[in-house]
């Protein structure tokens, strides 16, 4: 939930953004909603790619020779 | 290119930021707060000799109502998507729903910096909107409150220094007369340069706030940039209904684009103990004021100069 909510508003910064830009009011609330993005997808990749990482760890540990 | 007082703020930042020790000292960060709180107010009672009541009193209203409104906003965000406890989400709405005036002081700096005029009775809307925020805030989470302690609240409501420098100001501007100009050497001539002083501390203070970002996650500082911007589009319609000049509406979307984090966390220690303070001083010192005075205040300036 709080995921979509990270991605929706900066969807909607980027898009206020690129208006912003457009009329001449610079381009930081684009800069601002992207980063917004980045941060939320971040935080839920983060716990996928750990377990992810310590699966792969474990079964190469697994076929290691003794 | 970058306000000058703007600058000071971001220089405190980087300071922090690359491990100098810089650091105003707390004697002279205080004396900064009481000389900004009260320039701002006798400059408001002032220019609130030439006005009429009558006038200012449906918009002090409409202000009032505004600043009841917005931690109503900021509640279900917090509470029901960032499934935060109900404490602590009435406690960070008030916060949102309360205003800053060191981003108010920016505010006005940009304006006079741009030559932009603005209504004189402003500081007496920021006096108005501190407390009401508050109130909807302890509503909100519906504490038990003693009666000792309803009566520390109250005083912390109505006593805390910055309502009571506003106010103090404003009747002392409105009623000093001729005399004010004696003092406005210091309150006047030097509040650009104490400003700038006092947002070096910011600075620091923000960045050190930053560290704590790291635990607290994405939804915090996703609501901490929202926020300001939904508080700030409403201020611009009120100040478009209320028929406000360029400054006015810029300052009315800067008003409610800020959060407090000086007098409602004191307040909110009393009304609300068991919420945790850290995650609105985090959102409204860490993100929200940086996010403020760097991005939101040029972008509302570029927005009233157009609407205008």
């Amino acid at each position: 939930m709080q995921v979509i909510f990270g991605v929706v508003c900066s969807l909607l910064l980027m898009v206020l953004g690129v208006i912003a830009e457009r009329a001449g009011l610079g381009a930081s609330l684009l800069a601002v909603g992207a980063g917004i993005g980045f941060l939320n997808l971040a935080v839920w990749a983060a716990p996928k790619l750990t377990l992810r990482i310590a699966a792969v760890r474990a079964h190469s540990d697994a076929r290691a020779p003794e | 290119m970058i306000d000058i007082v703007v600058g000071f703020f971001v220089l405190g930042a980087l300071a922090r930021l690359l491990g100098s020790d810089l650091r105003l000292p707390a004697g002279l960060y205080q004396s900064c707060v009481m000389i900004l709180l009260l320039a701002i107010g006798l400059k408001g009672g002032v220019a609130l000799q030439s006005q009429s009541f009558g006038d200012i009193l449906p918009k002090a209203a409409a202000v009032v109502a505004f600043g009841l409104v917005l931690p109503f906003i900021a509640f279900p965000i917090l509470h029901w998507v960032g499934r935060w406890p109900k404490a602590d989400a009435a406690s960070t709405a008030a916060h949102y729903g309360s205003v800053s005036v060191a981003t108010y002081a920016v505010g006005v700096s940009v304006l006079e910096l741009n030559g932009i005029d603005y209504e004189a009775y402003f500081p007496l809307f920021v006096a108005l909107l501190e407390v009401p925020a508050i109130l909807v805030g302890i509503i909100l989470a519906k504490p038990t409150l003693s009666g000792e302690g309803a009566k520390k609240l109250a005083h912390e409501v109505f006593l805390n220094q910055g309502v009571l420098l506003l106010i103090g100001g404003i009747a002392l501007g409105a009623l000093g007369g001729a005399q004010t100009e004696k003092v406005m050497p210091l309150f006047k001539g030097l509040f650009h340069g104490i400003l700038a002083l006092f947002l070096l501390e910011m600075g620091r203070q923000a960045a050190e706030k930053l560290k704590a970002l790291r635990y607290q996650g994405a939804f915090l500082t996703t609501f901490a940039v929202v926020m300001p911007l939904i508080g700030g589009a409403l201020g611009f319609a009120l100040a478009n209904a209320l028929g406000l000049s360029t400054g006015g509406q810029f300052l009315l979307a800067v008003l409610g684009s800020s959060a407090s984090y000086i007098a409602v966390p004191a307040a909110m220690a009393v009304a609300l103990p068991k919420a945790n303070g850290a995650l609105a001083i985090t959102a409204s010192l860490g993100v929200t004021f940086p996010f403020n005075v760097l991005v939101a205040l040029p972008l509302y300036l570029g927005i009233s100069q157009r609407l205008t």
